[in-house]
Formats: structure tokens, sequence, C-alpha cells
């Protein structure tokens, strides 16, 4: 090839393409005429639309500026009255998210070998032959549950239209990822109080008490929580937290309690203690409200006085005293729990234990107590039918008791087990496995395992860890090129439906996975009543009676009627409600139910089964009576409860666990050894668990996780600031910096989650997809290059007894200094 | 004929234009036929066919290249230039765009700085009839076109395929050809 253009080639071009004359077909055009010559005006019109962040699962409302098609700034929406104009650095970056070069743009058909990294672009209707043709192939043989849909993030209706499409197919063989997160928080209140998600009414209480919450930090309600936190402490209200590590959120409160791992249930229990042998608690209440009497209580909670607790947990008997009065003195105060305190082997009892400490002070669903969630009950078209299930989404039987939020981090050992079948079809939305769950050696080499899984669809807007060993890709939008409408729970106490709009094109072939759905069911012949995500958006706001054209010009919407719904539970029914046909007195518990909701099939079947012992009989809960009259009381989920407060649960001594709770040890730490420390894992303000890191202005923030350990244990062990060390679990071993800090109880080691990738972009793990740039701007300053380390790898996925939580902060390790 | 000025040579560089254009889409049944019917002109003005090349290598490599999902060279001005989509360059496009009375048609769904939009704005220039348009060519070319040849540089060691390899040399040398001609500097700015 010449260097240079010379006359005789322009002779041969013009030769070659003058051949082609104007056979302007050849050539695709791009533009048409507009009609007329439009100048740029300097200082361009700001478009603003309102929609929803979904960085985290906060979901606040959001507001985006758009200059010219170009998302520019994201901010929080003044209007709602959930986050009230706020968001975090997380959400204002969701910038990033969108214009990643490294996305998945187009739908994209494995070429080698799994995770080889070969590709072949395919159009959407090639991918959606494939897929429907399996899909069609293992329902016309009868074994629908041979599909199995394992999401991580599908909320609002995103979750609704594709459980409608899953019902209608015929599979209910779908996984969640709660028991990763905080399931087991949400079956000890299940056994508790009734239907989950606890809100905390910072701004009316008296005293925050904290057991393991980071939640100035991150939290599944992170800025709603933190915003009315702080203006509590900015009144002067206390705040106590209980922490194996100094957070951020310890670091603002009156005061760090640097507990021992796993042992906040000690400390409530103590501290129920106090209150009872000082006659503090709000006997009405108990009387009233729980299943269990003064004297019971009592009883039970003798023998576990501050010095117990002090010996087991570390905090001093004095110090659990003086906050256990401070507590019953509050009237009222908040008891805040989460992973920290949940993800034990003993987590559920934690949170029944702290139940029951607000019930005996008289807390629970009160003006600054701890409330019933309130969020927006969104109607919407439901498809029904009788979808069949494969027994591997709650565990190894035996293993956990009330599964209620399913046992999603077992899903990969049961496939590779196979005794209780096996998926032909694995499709991931969303969501990670092979990174988000312990044991990463292994999801790998599951994933990876052809005869295990025959075929795995990843429906993903990123390449993540699992999505790289998928046989197939289904690109989907970000959350900032959606359609959803969504319901988080409200800190106002007040519902609020909100919408989550496109606030820019989908870029690509993206395609919004729910409107994929809608396109799967028409090509398998499956009637679901919408075809596209608007259409079912449009047709719930007309069941809801919400106006879709409000929404979509302000994002939100509430009755400006309504009134922050407390004491929800002393709401009367009336005997029209508990009267007729169809509805049963259980004299065992109290409770009037309505047989026929709970799908019994005669009056008759449902008196001699009786309500705690008829499957699903709690769909059916009508109220409980209390005295003479009958009240809603604390709605029952999942499991048959009545509506009290079961501080003493039938359903745990059935299984042989203490009805009421009782201290449980974690059996690993029972004996450790010298030189053996905790591994606990945390998280901080600026990064998700797993989908933030390919974004680079967070990842500038936060991009190592250095081992955390205490002073005292570095100079035991001789390992200085900074020193490489490798940390041994039973599964495995990383090798990591550390930083050795004050902040830390000794005997525990504290790795971040969020880092640590091997996929997920630039940022995320240095392997790129897009590359060749020179960047002129922003990247050119990318100053670090390091990646941090995944805990997971060493981390084994074990279930807690109860609710099959995954046991975070369990883990039982050794360093040594490399 | 004198293929190296007046009308003639700017109907030729239109010509390339479609061609550079089109040689960053997507390849389809008709470019391939083009290019194997035409394997002996192109030939001649440097651009090779690998033996027995179909349609489908054509694809796998375009995709590889371009599209991802493993490391790949997006050929947006923005991802270039600040590793990102949407960036200030795709601003700059949509304004230029407008500013010839066009708009992008509505089902590319692509930001407007891709590379065969930047090609196709530039034979648009060429073969406006509005003089006022004509005169903005090398304008356009020292904006935005220079990013391009850089751009072509780091994309030919990643193509193992001959076409590639050539019709971007090709491209390069077009380009260099066409700056210098405006007295433009084409180093690898970047580098
Ligand atoms: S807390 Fe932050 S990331 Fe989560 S939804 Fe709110 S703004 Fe978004």
């Amino acid at each position: 090839m010449n260097t240079s253009f010379t006359r005789r080639d322009f002779i041969k071009i013009s030769a070659l393409f003058s051949a082609l004359g104007s056979s302007g077909k050849l050539f695709g055009e791009a533009f048409s005429p507009s009609g007329a010559k439009v100048y740029n005006v300097p200082g361009k019109e700001r478009k603003v639309i309102p929609s929803a962040c979904w960085q985290c699962v906060s979901r606040d409302a959001i507001i985006c500026r758009i200059e010219d098609g170009r998302l520019v700034k994201i901010e929080g929406n003044p209007k709602s009255i959930r986050n009230r104009g706020k968001i975090c650095s997380k959400g204002q970056a969701g910038i990033n998210q969108v214009y990643d070069p490294d996305r998945i743009l187009y739908p994209m058909k494995r070429m080698g070998k799994r995770g080889e990294g070969k590709w072949k672009k395919i159009s959407w209707d090639e991918a959606l032959e494939e897929l429907t043709g399996r899909l069609a192939k293992l329902r016309n043989e009868g074994h629908p549950e041979k599909f199995m849909f394992h999401y991580g993030r599908m909320k609002g209706s995103d979750s609704k239209i594709v459980k409608n499409f899953l019902t209608a197919y015929g599979t209910k063989t779908i996984g969640n990822h709660t028991s990763i997160c905080e399931g087991g928080k949400w079956t000890g209140q299940e056994l508790t109080w009734g239907k989950h998600y606890d809100v905390w009414d910072f701004e009316n209480t008296n005293l925050i008490v904290n057991f393991g919450s980071n939640f100035l930090e991150a939290h599944t309600s992170h800025i709603q929580a933190a915003q009315r936190a702080t203006n509590a402490l900015a009144k002067g209200v206390k705040m106590y937290t209980f922490d194996v590590r100094l957070s951020n959120t310890a670091a603002k409160s009156t005061e760090w309690l640097p507990i021992k791992p796993g042992t906040d249930m000690a400390v409530m229990l103590a501290m129920a203690n106090v209150i009872m042998k000082k006659k503090m608690y709000d006997r009405e209440f108990i009387d009233r409200w729980t299943n269990v009497s003064v004297s019971e209580l009592k009883k039970h909670l003798k023998s576990y006085t501050p010095k117990w607790a002090e010996k087991i947990s570390g905090i001093p008997a004095k110090k659990i005293e003086k906050i256990a009065v401070e507590f019953a003195q509050a009237k009222p105060a908040v008891l805040v729990t989460y992973r920290g305190a949940v993800a034990h082997y003993n987590g559920i009892q934690t949170e029944r234990a702290k139940f029951m400490l607000e019930a005996i002070c008289g807390y629970l669903n009160t003006k600054g107590g701890t409330n019933q969630a309130v969020g927006a009950k969104w109607k919407y078209p439901k498809v029904k039918g009788h979808p069949k299930k494969l027994k591997i989404i709650d565990g190894f039987p035996g293993t956990t008791a009330y599964p209620t939020h399913h046992v999603s981090h077992q899903v990969l050992k049961m496939i590779k087990d196979g005794s209780y079948g096996r998926p032909d079809i694995y499709m991931t939305y969303c969501y990670n496995p092979a990174y988000v769950n312990g044991e990463c050696t292994e999801n790998i080499a599951i994933l990876k395992d052809e005869s295990l899984i025959p075929y795995l669809v990843a429906v993903d807007a990123f390449m993540s860890e699992t999505t790289a060993l998928a046989d197939l890709i289904l690109p989907d939008v970000t959350y900032l090129e959606r359609w959803s409408w969504d319901d988080m729970a409200s800190f106002a106490m007040i519902p609020e439906f909100y919408l989550r709009q496109p606030v820019v094109e989908p870029l690509g072939e993206a395609r919004q996975f729910q409107d994929v759905v809608c396109v799967i069911a028409n090509r398998l012949g499956l009637d679901i009543g919408y075809d596209s995500t608007v259409d079912f958006i449009k047709k719930s706001c007309e069941l809801s009676k919400v106006d879709f054209a409000t929404l979509k010009k302000e994002g939100v919407w509430h009755d400006s009627a309504a009134k922050p719904r407390y004491h929800n539970h002393r709401k009367e029914i009336p005997p029209a409600k508990y009267e007729g046909d169809s509805i049963l007195f259980d004299e065992k518990t109290g409770v009037y139910w309505n047989w026929k909701k709970a799908k019994v099939k005669s009056a008759e079947e449902a008196r001699k089964a009786g309500y705690t012992n008829t499957k699903n009989a709690y769909k059916g809960y009508v109220g409980q009576r209390i005295g003479g009259k009958v009240y809603l009381g604390f709605k029952p989920d999942k499991l048959n409860k009545s509506g009290l407060i079961e501080i003493s649960s039938d359903f745990l001594k059935k299984k042989n666990f203490s009805a009421i709770p009782a201290w449980m040890e974690i059996p690993e730490h029972k004996k450790l050894g010298r030189k053996q420390l905790i591994l606990t894992t945390y998280k901080v303000n600026v990064q998700t668990h797993s989908r933030t890191a390919n974004n680079m202005w967070l990842t500038e923030l936060y991009h190592e996780n250095p081992a955390l350990i205490n002073s005292k244990t570095a100079k035991k062990l001789g390992i200085k600031n900074g020193d490489l060390v490798k940390i041994i679990s039973n599964v495995g071993e990383i090798v990591t910096p550390t930083k050795v800090v004050e902040g830390i109880n000794p005997g525990v080691v504290a790795v971040s989650f969020h880092l640590g990738h091997w996929e997920y972009g630039e940022f995320a793990s240095g392997k790129k997809a897009s590359s060749g740039h020179v960047c002129v701007t922003d990247c050119k300053f990318v100053w670090w290059d390091t990646y941090g380390k995944n805990p997971n790898w060493i981390i084994p996925n074990k279930p807690d007894p109860i609710g099959g939580q995954q046991r975070w902060m369990d883990t039982v390790v050794k360093i040594e200094k490399v | 004929m004198d293929g190296y000025s007046g009308k003639n040579r700017e109907s030729i560089k239109i010509f390339i234009y479609r061609f550079l254009q089109r040689l960053f889409l997507e390849p389809d049944e008709e470019f391939i036929n083009f290019l194997l019917q035409k394997s002996e002109a192109l030939k001649e003005i440097g651009i090779e066919l690998d033996d027995g090349i179909d349609l489908e290598t054509l694809q796998t490599e375009y995709t590889r290249l371009f599209l991802g999902p493993a490391e790949h060279l997006p050929p947006y001005e923005s991802v270039f230039l600040e590793r990102r989509f949407w960036g200030t360059p795709t601003n700059d496009i949509q304004d230029f765009i407008r500013s010839m009375g066009l708009e992008l048609k509505k089902d590319f769904n692509m930001p407007p700085d891709h590379v065969s939009i930047e090609f196709e704005i530039l034979e648009k220039i060429l073969s406006s009839k509005d003089p006022e348009i004509n005169a903005q060519y090398m304008d356009f070319l020292k904006e935005h076109i220079v990013w391009i040849f850089d751009f072509l540089t780091r994309l030919i060691p990643k193509t193992d395929l001959k076409f590639y390899q050539t019709a971007f040399a090709f491209s390069k040398v077009f380009l260099k050809a066409e700056m210098s001609c405006g007295s433009l500097a084409v180093e690898e700015r970047w580098r």
C-alpha cells in the first residue's frame, strides 16, 4: 500500500466507484432532511425528566437533566416524600452506568468454550428463536419447571411482568437473592410480628440503638434512613451503635460499642432482663399485643444478666445496663438491626430478640418507634396458573426450618448434587452468582460445567462474572433507559407511587427484558393480557387509580390527604368483615380467617385442620380477637402466625428451637484457636455489593479494600500496616494488603464487599471491553490501578438453620504474613 | 480524464466517503457482494480480500473489532476521546448535522459521533448544492476527523483480516492526503 495518494490512485478509484454510479442502496444513509438548518444556540435548554434511581435497592426518586439527548446530571426529586430531594453519590454516578462503553449492547452467542470470551453477535430475532425453541420444547415435554429463572434485582412492575410470564409459561423454579442480603431478618420478622420490613421513625424518636447496621453508609432504604437519622442526631438524639467495626455510622454515634461477632443477641437479652427486672416494661402492650405474659418473660430472661452478656459479648455489664435503662426511659426509642446482627447462625433469633425488646417497651408500630412498612399498593394485571417447580430453591431438605425467602446461595450446590432435579435452561437476570455468593471457585466450576447446566442464558447490561460464562447473552437496558412503576417502603409512613421512565433512548440493541418477555410470550402463544411494559404500567395505573400522565410529569404521587400510618395494628375490623360464610374463628390463636381466600376446599376441611395447620391460611387472615373486639393486629405473611407479636413461637418450638429467643452460640466460634480470627464483611457509602465497580467516579473514591485488623492483633501476628497477608478459611485463601486500625474489635478481620471483580469492565477488573481510547478528558486523570479483593472466595455458603440466611459473618480464618 | 482536480475529483471523494461510511457499518449481503464483484478493482487501489472470505467471516471480525463484548474498539469519537458514550463530541456532531438542515434517522440507535456518520457528514458536505455547506469541509475535517486517524492506527494491528487491514490502511492514506491538501498536520496527536 502506498503511503500517499497519487494521481494514478484517483483514476483507479474513479474507475471502481463511478462504475457504481448512484447505486445509493449500497450505502446506508443515516440522515433525512429536517427541512431547515438549525444552529446551535449557546446555553442550551436542559430538559428535566423525573425517574427513579436503581443504583441500589433503595430506589429513590430522581430527576435527570438532559442536554440535547445527553444525560448530564442526576439529582434527587424534591417532590418525593421518601427521599425528599436527596440522593447519594452512587445515585449521581448513574451517568457512568448508562454511558459505560464496556456495556453489552447486542445479543451475543457463545462461540468457544464456556467462559473463553469468544462471542458472535446475533440478531434479536435469532436469539429469541433459539431461546423460544428451547422453551417450547421443555413446555411441550411437560417440564416447564426445568426452566429456572434466577434474578438478582427485580422489583416493582419489572418483577410482576416477568413473574406473570413465568406463571403463564408454567415454571415456579424461580430463584432470588434475598438470602445473601437480609432474608434472615425477614424470616425473623415473619415469625414474630408478621409482614416484613421495619421502618424506623428516626425523626420522631428519642433514642437510637443500633446493632450492626451501617445505615448512614449503606442500607436498603439508605437515603431515606440516613437523612432522617441525621436530623435526629442534629436535634441531640443519642445513638448507640454496637458493631464489630467502627463504621461511619458508629463514628457518628454517641458511642461505639465494639461487640464480638455474633453476640448481639446476648446484649439484647440482657437489656430485656434489665428492663423486666427494673419493671420498666409496658405491661399493657405486652398483655394486649404479644402472646407472652410478663411473668413468662421474667422467668425466661432471668439468667440473661448483664454480667453474663459481658462475658459473651465483651460489652461491659454496666454499659448494657445503662443503655437498657435509657432505652426503656426514652419512650419512644428505635432499635435498628441489619446484616451485622442477622447474617449469623443465630441471626433469626437475634432479630426476634430485637422485636421482643421493642415489644416489652411498647415501641412497635408507634410514632418514633419501629413501624411496619407502608408502600404503594399497586394493582396490576395478574396471570393465573399452576406452575411447577424443581425443589432446588429452598436449600437441602432438613437444613433450614422456614426458608420463607428461599436459600439462593444453595442453588448451585443443589444443581451439582442433582438429587432434586436440574434445570435444562438456567437464566440469570441481573444476577451474578459466580461473584456474589461465597465459594467463588465452586460457583465458577458449576456454572462452567455443561453436564450440570446445559444451557445458561444471561440477561444483563454488563459483563458480569456469570454473564461471561453464558451461552447466550440478552442485553438489558440500564435503569436510566427503563420503564417501571415502583413501590419502595416509605419512611414518611405514607405510601408513594412512583415511576421509572427512560431519560435517554436505549443504546445499541439493548432492550428492556420486560418487553422481551412480552415478545417471548407472544411467540409461545401465551396470553398475558398486555403487550409491552408501558402497556402494563398504563393498565396498572388505571387499576390503581393513579394518573399516568401525572406520574410521567412529576415522577411521584401520593394522596395529599393521607396521614402517616402509625398504630396500624389498632385498626378495628367491623363485624361485616369477620362475619360470613367464608370466615372462620380459630379458637387456638384468636384469628379470624377466610378459608376461601386460603384456597381450602370446604369450611369443614378448614375447621378440621385449623388456621395454623392449613397451608397458606395466612393469605386469608382477617383479624385478631382481643377482648371483645377484632383488630387488624400484626398481619402475618408467609407463615400462619396470629395477629399478635409472637414472642413465643410455636413454629420454632415444633422444630426444636427455643420458642422465646434464647441464647444460641455460633458453633464455629466456640473454640477459637489463638491464631484464629473471625472474618466479617461490610459495605461503604460509595459502592454497592456487585454492580457499581464499573463506575469511574465511584471507583476513584473506592478501589482498595485492604483487610482491616486491630493494632493489638497485628502486633500479636507480627503484621505491620500495609503488609501483604494470606487469609485462609476452610474453603480457600486470598492474598490482600492489610490496614492496621484501632477501630475494629481485636479478633476480627474485616474485608469489605464491592471490589475484586475479575470481569465487569475496565474499572472493576482492568478487563476492558472498550479499548483503544486516548482519553483527553475525565479518564485521562485515572490515577489508580487497584481492583481490590473479593472476600467471597473464602466464605463458605452456609445457611442459618431457621431461615437460610447466608452466614456472611461467621467464617473463621487464619492470617499469615506473605 | 483528469482524476486529480476539479469536479471529477470531488465526486470521487464523495464515492470514497460513501465507501468509508459503509466500511465501518456492520457488513451485510450487499456489501460482501460488492466486494467480491469488485475484488480486482479493489486490489488495484490496494484493498485486498482474504481467500475465501464470506459474510460470516466479515461479520464475526466486525463484531470482534467494534461491538465486543470482549475487548474491542468502539468507533465513536466520544468513546475514543472521553471513554464514554455521549460525550461532548457527540453533541458537537449533533449540532453540525442540524446546521446542515439534516437530522438523524430515528432507527439509528447509537450516538451520532459514530465514525460512519462522520464520514457521511463529509460526503454530505461535498455533495451539497449549498456553497455555505461546501465551505465547511476543511473545518469539519480539522475538528472531527483527526481522531479517526489515530483510531485507525490503533485499529489496524487488531485485525487479522487482510481486507480490514488494507481497507483501514486505504482510509488512513486517503485521510492523510485530504488533510495535507488543507495543510493540516496529521501526526498522531494523542500518542
Ligand atoms: S441510596 Fe443512592 S444509590 Fe440507592 S437509590 Fe438512593 S440515590 Fe440511588
